[in-house]
């Protein structure tokens, strides 16, 4: 029969040592980790890069109907709503620090979680006829020219995109965030239960 | 800059082989435990600037560790082993010394011990002060020094059961 003070000194003296040099680690630090909002901050930075483009060709290409600036700003209205949103939900996943602070943490986390599904869920739909209400109404003058095949391809291909990502995308989207969400909540609820 | 590498080279040298072995202690995995291990330090050095004298660095370096450890969630595939990691699991029993033996031994017990417990023991065994480990654990000391007797019994009583198999 061992005592503790025999497993203390099998610890004491165990030769095990990290094979990792503090230049790895110097290396990793300067390059940073990866985390839970890195996709948020993508899908902020592809945002930006639309409003831009959008913003250029409102301020300077010219159209003859109004239509078309309707449609433009409609765009914009949108992109922008969704921006903000997204910034919101950066943000709250970048309050605290999950080594640091993982209490604090855990309820960002549920306060994203909540942001989220309205993000995917409400806004989306007002996301989605924003989206198609702008380049519907953008589209009819630049289209003018175009042979009506045309115009029936390219409207089916939005409707049908628009559908797609809608029912098949979005669910499958949402299902993945949201199961990886809960099992990030579920498992520091129940490491903070043990520790109680 | 430079200032700040030298820093980090010396907490690095003096602090990384006790938290190696809290992260092993935790994982029961060499490898999850260089990645902890890492990722603790990159945490260390991230807020190295908005470390203030108030503690100990070995103690905020420990607390951070910790909780790298308890927030050990990147994947369901990476959750604390239950077993012998496989490094040691293949190692061919006549190739280990008996010392080394005791070690694998007495990281297969820890394994079996509740994440929680895993974290404090791991603490004890290098001998930090009980205000310190409740400092970082979060527990009141009455109650660690409860929760450390008792974890100290369950190991005790798995390292015998298994050495006797």
């Amino acid at each position: 029969m061992k005592d503790f003070e025999h497993l203390l000194s099998v610890w004491q003296e165990q030769p095990k040592q990290p094979r990792l040099s503090v230049d790895d680690v110097l290396k990793q630090v300067k390059k940073g980790i990866n985390k839970l909002g890195i996709q948020v901050y993508y899908s902020i930075i592809a945002t930006i890069v639309a409003i831009a483009f959008t913003a250029g060709l409102t301020l300077f290409a010219v159209f003859e109907q109004r239509m078309s600036y309707i449609g433009l700003f409609v765009l914009l209205f949108g992109m922008i709503a969704y921006l903000i949103l997204q910034i919101g939900d950066y943000r709250t996943i970048h309050k605290h620090d999950l080594t640091l602070n993982p209490a604090a943490y855990l309820n960002d986390l549920k306060e994203y979680q909540k942001r989220r599904a309205y993000l995917n869920g409400r806004f989306y739909y007002v996301f989605a006829v924003m989206i198609s209400l702008g380049i519907s109404l953008y589209t009819i003058e630049v289209f003018e020219s175009k042979p009506m095949v045309f115009r029936i391809v390219y409207y089916s291909f939005c409707i049908v995109t628009v559908l797609f990502t809608t029912f098949y995308l979005r669910t499958r989207f949402i299902e993945r965030e949201e199961k990886k969400v809960s099992y990030l909540i579920e498992r520091l609820e129940r490491l903070q239960a043990q520790f109680e | 800059m430079a200032d700040k590498d030298a820093a980090f080279r010396q907490i690095f040298e003096s602090n990384s082989k006790k938290i190696f072995r809290l992260c092993y202690g935790y994982t029961g995995d060499e490898n999850a435990a260089h990645d902890l291990l890492q990722e603790t330090f990159v945490k260390v050095w991230q807020n190295l600037d908005k470390f203030r004298n108030t503690a100990m660095i070995s103690t905020w370096i420990y607390r951070i560790a910790v909780n790298t450890c308890l927030t050990y969630l990147r994947s369901e595939k990476r959750q604390a082993k239950e077993e012998l990691t496989p490094y040691l699991a293949e190692t061919r029993k006549e190739e280990l010394s008996e010392k080394n033996e005791q070690v694998a031994l007495l990281y297969k017990c820890i394994a079996r011990l509740e994440e929680s417990e895993r974290i404090i023991i791991t603490m004890v065994l290098d001998e930090l002060p009980y205000p310190e480990i409740a400092d970082i654990s979060g527990i009141s000391e009455g109650n660690l020094r409860v929760k450390i007797y008792r974890i100290k019994q369950k190991l005790t009583d798995l390292y015998n059961h298994y050495e006797r198999l």
